[in-house]
């Protein structure tokens, strides 16, 4: 049986907190960790150094709470949802009846899809017996992003221990996620542009122009992404597919539009398209990109539908 | 060898033999030269990613037996030519003496995931027979 505030309930229960200092956070986190160990629930966190060592001094017996030291957990959120799935069914699989999960969603400035990816998990993990606590700074996260906290957050809770039902939250599949800023370097003219250009065109002109500006693993992982994007751009977008590329001395930018809508669901990208074919490669192509350690954002506009892959030193 | 490839199962027919030739010729002091019409479209890519020397672009990969056994892959896999890579899969097979297959990818410039899985696939097929 389910303990807590999901008591009764199946699936994820999605919940966000706002702390203001240290004490909040803790006052918010230690009856959660602790409750959970109590009543043999895995309690598993996914914090920076600093927070996992401020929990671990505050609990009574730190050993009964499982901490991902792994710091690449949060590098994308694709990552993220695809390092969670495993641990929830490996849990499951030995009889858990709940799990409760918090972890560092990167929030400074909620870009690189995180408000799709705290939008994404209310349906996501529903198959899973999920107690999601998303601790949010509430001193230094931008209006922005505690507007977008409370739109994907069913449950809020407050450091007193204070519970309500978010009167703002929007459903996955009608949720309006933050729109991706313009990376200056998209308003000068590009150093190339390919129009209805094979992939493999796209990869060496790339593999060209980002050589010595980025590090090789970084080049490897934006050859993968738009060799990703233009395939996909040429099969199931509208004509013309262009690809245009950016570069400083130290920084790639690269956009792959066509004239498509781009793809309807909201779970694009974050985890594997379902397929109804036998085919296992098809729909991975997306996600695949966003596995990678280059920061990837899909855009709908008027004039269609672009995937930017951008690598190397990161502005703002 | 056109007049000989114009339907998919010869096609494929013909695939596996310059295959098996391939590794015929690599270790017996034995040279070919296969000659297509560029009329062909697909089949070319086929029939001619089968062997070693190959005219530089002729073909986007080549999977072909070496003279050690091993299967080299080269050139780019990617989804543009992946049904032409999962066919060119199903006519390699390994040498009757020898109880494992190696694909020397040391000289890919690029594989996706699609071809990756294809190999996967081809792998645990060779495990059913």
């Amino acid at each position: 049986m389910r303990t807590g505030a999901p008591r009764g309930q199946v699936g994820h229960f999605h919940e966000a907190g706002f702390y203001g200092s240290d004490a909040e956070f803790g006052a918010l986190i230690v009856p959660f960790a602790e409750k959970g160990t109590a009543a043999g629930e895995p309690v598993i966190i996914g914090y920076d150094d600093r927070k996992s060592g401020l929990l671990r001094s505050w609990l009574t017996d730190p050993s009964g709470v499982e901490f991902i030291g792994d710091k690449s957990l949060y590098a994308t959120p694709a990552r993220a949802i695809a390092t969670y799935r495993p641990l929830f069914e490996f849990h499951v699989a030995i009889g858990a009846e709940q799990i409760r999960i918090a972890g560092d969603v990167p929030h400074p400035g909620n870009g690189g899809q995180w408000d799709r990816y705290e939008s994404a998990v209310n349906t996501v993990w529903e198959d899973f017996p999920v107690w999601g606590l998303c601790l949010y700074d509430a001193a230094s996260a931008p209006a922005t992003v505690l507007d977008v906290v409370e739109r994907t957050h069913p449950h809020i809770v407050s450091p007193s221990g204070e519970r309500r039902a978010s009167d703002r939250y929007q459903e996955v599949s009608v949720f309006e996620g933050l729109q991706s800023a313009p990376d200056p370097l998209e308003e000068s003219r590009p150093i190339a542009e390919l129009v209805n250009r094979s992939a493999a065109d796209a990869r060496h002109a790339l593999a060209q122009i980002g050589r010595c500006r980025v590090a090789h693993t970084t080049l490897e992982d934006l050859l993968i992404g738009v060799s990703e994007a233009v395939n996909n751009a040429l099969r199931h977008g509208r004509p013309p597919a262009t690809v245009r590329t950016w570069a400083t001395s130290d920084r790639l930018v690269v956009n792959v539009h066509d004239k498509g809508h781009g793809p309807a669901d909201r779970l694009t990208g974050l985890v594997p398209a379902s397929s109804s074919t036998s085919d296992p490669g098809l729909g991975l192509g997306l996600w695949v990109m966003h596995q990678l350690d280059v920061d990837v954002a899909l855009i709908h506009a008027d004039d269609g539908f672009t995937v930017r892959l951008r690598g190397g030193t990161m502005i703002g | 060898m056109t007049d000989i490839v114009r339907t998919p199962e010869q096609q494929d027919a013909v695939a596996c033999y310059e295959f098996l030739l391939e590794r015929y010729t690599s270790r017996r002091p034995l040279s070919a030269m296969c000659t297509y019409r560029f009329e062909l479209g697909d089949a070319v890519t086929q029939c001619v990613c089968m062997h070693a020397a190959v005219p530089v672009g002729l073909t986007p990969f080549q999977g072909f037996a070496r003279d050690d056994g091993a299967v080299g892959l080269l050139g780019e896999i990617d989804l543009s030519c992946q049904v032409a890579f999962e066919r060119a899969l199903e006519q390699v097979q390994p040498a009757p003496d020898d109880s494992s297959l190696i694909f020397d990818m040391s000289a890919i410039r690029f594989i996706d995931h699609r071809a990756l899985l294809a190999l996967d696939a081809y792998a645990q097929s060779l495990r059913c027979r």
